[in-house]
C-alpha cells in the first residue's frame, strides 16, 4: 500500500510539473522596442507581465540616440516585432501613412476601450479615419525656476500670470557672473517650434492640416527677432554659437544652477528629483505656466505614444499589451515611475503629487487642463524640421535678416510639401 | 593526363575554399548592395511598399534639388582643400621624422594616434578648441590681436574650414607612416650622387625624393580623395551639415535622405553620381599617372 501511495504521489508531482511547465510555455512572448531611458515604460511593462497570465513581454533596448534609425530599419525590414514607441513625432505619421501601423479601431472597439478619457491626446493617434496608436504618456512644458537664484536676485518668483516681456525683464535681472561661473537668466532649448513658440501660442500653425505654410507672418518675424536678441542684445541667455558649442541641454544647464530659468516638459521634474536625491542638483526649484501674450492660456505639448506592428506576430495581444499600458492599471504604473500618464485620473494625480512632492499649487498647474499648441502633426514634419533648423540658424548666427530668413522657409516648405505631393 | 588534370583541380579547390568566405562577403556586403543602390536610383522606394519605376526622374530632380546642389559644391571644396593639405602635413612629417632625431618613435606614436581613437572622442575635443569664447584657438587669436573672431563651427565661412582643418589632423598621421615606408625605399646612393652633382636640399627632394616616392604620393592621393568624397563622421557629429548648409556633403545628403525622409531611390540616386564623380576622378587621375608617376 505504501508503495502503491508513494507512486500515486510521485505521479501527481510529475504530472503538477508538467502541467505548470505547459502553462509557463503557453505564454505569448511578445517582442517590444523601446528606447533606453524611458524608464516609465519599462516600468509599466515590468508591471505588465507580473500580473500577465498569458503573455511575457520582452523589450529590446534601444540606446535613446539611435532609437528612430533602428526602429525604422527594423519595421521596415519586415520583422515581425510585434509592438513599438514612438520617441518623436515626425515617424508616427510617416509609419501610419506607408501602412506600417495596424489599425487599432476594431481592436478598440471589441475591447471597449474609451479613447475620450485621453482628451486631445487621442486626436494626435488618429490618421484619416484610423487610430493608429494608443497615447501613454502626456506631454506639457512649463516654465522651471531655481527659487535659490530668485532670492539672490531678490526677485519674486514667478506667477504664472507672466507675459514674454517680463520673462524678459528678469531674465536679464538674474544673468550674472563670467566665464565657467556665468548664470544666464534664461535657457532655450534649440527646439525650432520653441523660437517661435509666442506666435504659436497666438495660433500660427507652422504647417496646418490642409499643407499650408502658415509662417509668413509678423508675428513668427517677431518671435524670431526677440529669441535672437534675448542672446545678441540682452545677452541673459546663450548665443545659438554657444549653445551648440558646448552641447548645452536643459539638463545640463537648468539641473546644474547655469541658468535660473528655462521651459521644459512633464518628464523633467522626475529628472530633477532624481538630481536633488544624488545631490547633483543643489537648491530649490520650481515650476509655473510659461509666459504668454494671449486672453486665454496656450502651451506646447503633444503625448507620447506606442503602436502595433502591421506585421506583428501577435498582433492581438499587442494590443491587449498596449491598451494595458495605456489603461487604469498600466497608467498607475507609469505614474508611480514617475512620468505623467496620458489619461490623469485623480489616482494618478495623486500618485504622481505624492512621488513627485508637488506641492498643491504646482499640482494644480502641472494638472491643469490647458489650451495647447503643438510643432507639425502631419506628414510634412519629416521635411519641414530639417528646413527650419538650417534656415533658423542662419539668421541666429547672423548670416541673413528675418524676411530672407521666413521668405526662405515658406518657399522651401511649400516645395517640399509639392514635391512630396502631400497637398491635395 | 587525367590524374595530372585531377591533381591540378584539387589544388585549386583548395586555393578556391580559401577565397570563399571572402568573396561571399564581397558579394553580400559590396557586390550586392552596389548594385542594387545602382538600380534603385530609378526606382521610388521608401523602404515599405512596393518600388516604383521613375527612370532618370530621381537624377532630374537632384539637379533641381537645391541642398544636393549645395552638397555636391561643398563636397568638392572639402576634398580640394582637405587632400592636398592632409598629404602635403603628412608628407612634411614624414620628411622630418626620416632623419636621426631624439624620440622619434614617440613622435611617430603621437602623430599616429588621432588614427586610432574614434571619431565621436575627437569631435568632442575639437569642440573644445572651436568653441568661440573659450577655445584656446580664440584665445590664441585674441592673444594675437585678432578682435572679429570666427565663431568656427557656427559661422557660416569658417563652418568648412574647421572640418578641414579636424580631418587634416584626424587623417595625416596616417599618410605619414606610409610616406615613412616610401622614404625608407628610396636609394641612399641617388642622394650621395645628386650631392656629388651639387644638388642642395631642395634640388634634392625635387629630383630625388619626390619621383622616388611618386607611386606612393599616386596611390595615397587615390585614396584620400576617395575618402575625402565619402567624409561623413566629422560632419554628423560636428555640424550636422550646418549652420544652414554650409557643411552639408553628399554623403550626409544621402543618410538624410534615407533616413529622415525615407526616399530610398532619391538616396540611391545621390549615392550613384557620387561614385560615378570617384569613378571619374580616379580615371583621370589614372591616365595622368604616366606623366609624373615614376616606377
Amino acid at each position: 500500500v505504501k508503495k502503491s501511495i508513494s507512486f500515486l504521489l510521485c505521479l501527481i508531482l510529475i504530472l503538477s510539473v508538467t502541467m505548470v511547465a505547459s502553462a509557463q510555455s503557453e505564454k505569448v512572448k511578445l517582442r517590444v522596442c523601446i528606447w533606453d531611458n524611458e524608464y516609465a515604460v519599462i516600468k509599466a511593462t515590468e508591471a505588465f507581465n507580473a500580473q500577465s497570465d498569458s503573455i511575457e513581454v520582452e523589450l529590446i533596448v534601444t540606446p535613446w540616440a539611435d532609437y528612430t534609425d533602428k526602429l525604422f530599419t527594423t519595421v521596415a525590414g519586415g520583422d515581425n516585432v510585434d509592438a513599438f514607441y514612438f520617441r518623436d513625432q515626425a515617424p508616427f505619421y510617416v509609419y501610419a501613412d506607408k501602412g506600417m501601423l495596424a489599425p487599432l479601431n476594431e481592436y478598440i472597439e471589441a475591447a471597449g476601450v474609451d479613447m475620450s478619457v485621453y482628451g486631445s491626446y487621442a486626436d494626435q493617434c488618429v490618421v484619416g479615419d484610423q487610430v493608429y496608436a494608443m497615447p501613454y504618456r502626456g506631454g506639457c512644458n512649463y516654465l522651471f525656476y531655481n527659487k535659490t537664484e530668485f532670492d539672490k536676485a531678490g526677485l519674486p518668483y514667478p506667477d504664472g500670470t507672466w507675459k514674454w516681456a517680463d520673462l524678459r525683464e528678469a531674465a536679464i535681472k538674474l544673468t550674472h557672473g563670467e566665464g565657467a561661473d556665468k548664470v544666464y537668466g534664461m535657457f532655450f532649448q534649440p527646439w525650432t517650434w520653441l523660437m517661435i513658440f509666442p506666435a504659436m501660442q497666438e495660433g500660427v500653425q507652422i504647417v496646418t492640416d490642409d499643407y499650408t505654410c502658415d509662417l509668413d507672418n509678423d508675428l513668427v518675424r517677431k518671435a524670431l527677432t526677440d529669441y535672437r536678441n534675448y542672446a545678441v542684445e540682452d545677452k541673459m541667455m546663450p548665443s545659438i554659437e554657444i549653445v551648440k558649442a558646448e552641447s548645452m541641454s536643459i539638463g545640463n544647464m537648468f539641473s546644474t544652477g547655469k541658468t535660473a530659468m528655462t521651459i521644459a516638459g512633464e518628464w523633467y521634474p522626475g529628472s530633477l528629483n532624481k538630481k536633488i536625491e544624488d545631490g547633483t542638483f543643489k537648491g530649490e526649484w520650481g515650476l509655473t505656466y510659461v509666459p504668454c501674450d494671449t486672453p486665454e492660456y496656450v502651451t506646447q505639448g503633444l503625448a507620447t505614444k506606442g503602436a502595433v506592428n502591421k506585421n506583428a506576430a501577435h498582433p492581438k495581444e499587442a494590443f491587449e499589451y498596449m491598451s494595458w499600458i495605456t489603461g487604469t492599471e498600466g497608467q498607475k504604473a507609469i505614474a508611480q515611475a514617475g512620468s505623467m500618464p496620458a489619461w490623469l485620473t485623480d489616482e494618478n494625480k495623486a500618485i504622481l503629487t505624492e512621488s513627485m512632492g508637488f506641492d498643491e499649487e504646482t499640482a494644480k498647474v502641472f494638472f491643469g487642463k490647458v489650451k495647447m499648441c503643438h510643432e507639425v502633426v502631419n506628414l510634412s514634419a519629416a521635411y519641414v524640421n530639417e528646413i527650419l533648423d538650417e534656415e533658423f540658424t542662419l539668421f541666429l548666427v547672423g548670416s541673413q535678416d528675418v524676411d530672407t530668413t521666413v521668405t526662405n522657409c515658406v518657399t522651401r516648405i511649400n516645395e517640399a510639401i509639392e514635391e512630396a505631393g502631400l497637398k491635395g | 593526363m587525367n590524374m595530372k588534370k585531377r591533381a591540378q583541380w584539387r589544388t585549386d579547390l583548395v586555393g578556391y575554399a580559401f577565397v570563399l568566405p571572402n568573396l561571399i562577403g564581397f558579394l553580400v556586403f559590396i557586390a550586392g548592395p552596389f548594385l542594387f543602390s545602382l538600380a534603385l536610383g530609378f526606382f521610388q522606394w521608401d523602404a515599405v511598399g512596393p518600388m516604383q519605376w521613375v527612370g532618370l526622374q530621381n537624377y532630374i530632380k537632384l539637379a533641381g534639388d537645391s541642398t544636393f546642389k549645395a552638397s555636391f559644391l561643398n563636397t568638392f571644396y572639402f576634398t580640394f582643400t582637405a587632400v592636398p593639405l592632409t598629404l602635403g602635413t603628412g608628407l612634411g612629417l614624414a620628411l622630418l621624422l626620416n632623419r636621426p632625431l631624439a624620440l622619434k618613435t614617440a613622435f611617430r606614436t603621437v602623430f599616429f594616434l588621432p588614427n586610432i581613437v574614434t571619431v565621436a572622442s575627437i569631435v568632442i575635443v575639437w569642440q573644445a578648441i572651436y568653441h568661440p569664447t573659450m577655445g584656446p584657438l580664440n584665445m590664441l587669436l585674441a592673444s594675437w590681436g585678432v578682435t572679429d573672431l570666427p565663431t568656427w563651427t557656427m559661422d557660416l565661412n569658417w563652418a568648412m574650414p574647421s572640418i578641414v582643418l579636424m580631418s587634416v589632423w584626424l587623417n595625416a598621421g596616417y599618410y605619414m607612416v606610409i610616406f615613412l615606408a616610401a622614404l625608407s625605399n628610396v636609394p641612399q646612393t641617388y642622394y650621395e650622387a645628386a650631392r656629388i652633382d651639387g644638388a642642395g636640399g631642395l634640388k634634392r627632394f625635387l629630383h630625388v625624393t619626390l619621383p622616388g616616392i611618386s607611386p606612393t604620393i599616386f596611390f595615397v592621393l587615390i585614396m584620400a580623395v576617395i575618402n575625402s568624397f565619402k567624409v561623413f563622421d566629422q560632419v554628423m557629429l560636428l555640424t550636422k551639415g550646418g549652420p544652414g548648409r554650409a557643411t552639408n556633403v553628399l554623403v550626409y545628403y544621402v543618410y538624410t535622405q534615407s533616413f529622415t525622409k525615407y526616399k530610398f531611390g532619391a538616396a540611391s540616386a545621390a549615392a550613384n553620381v557620387l561614385f560615378l564623380i570617384i569613378l571619374i576622378v580616379t580615371i583621370v587621375q589614372y591616365r595622368n599617372q604616366e606623366k609624373w608617376v615614376t616606377y
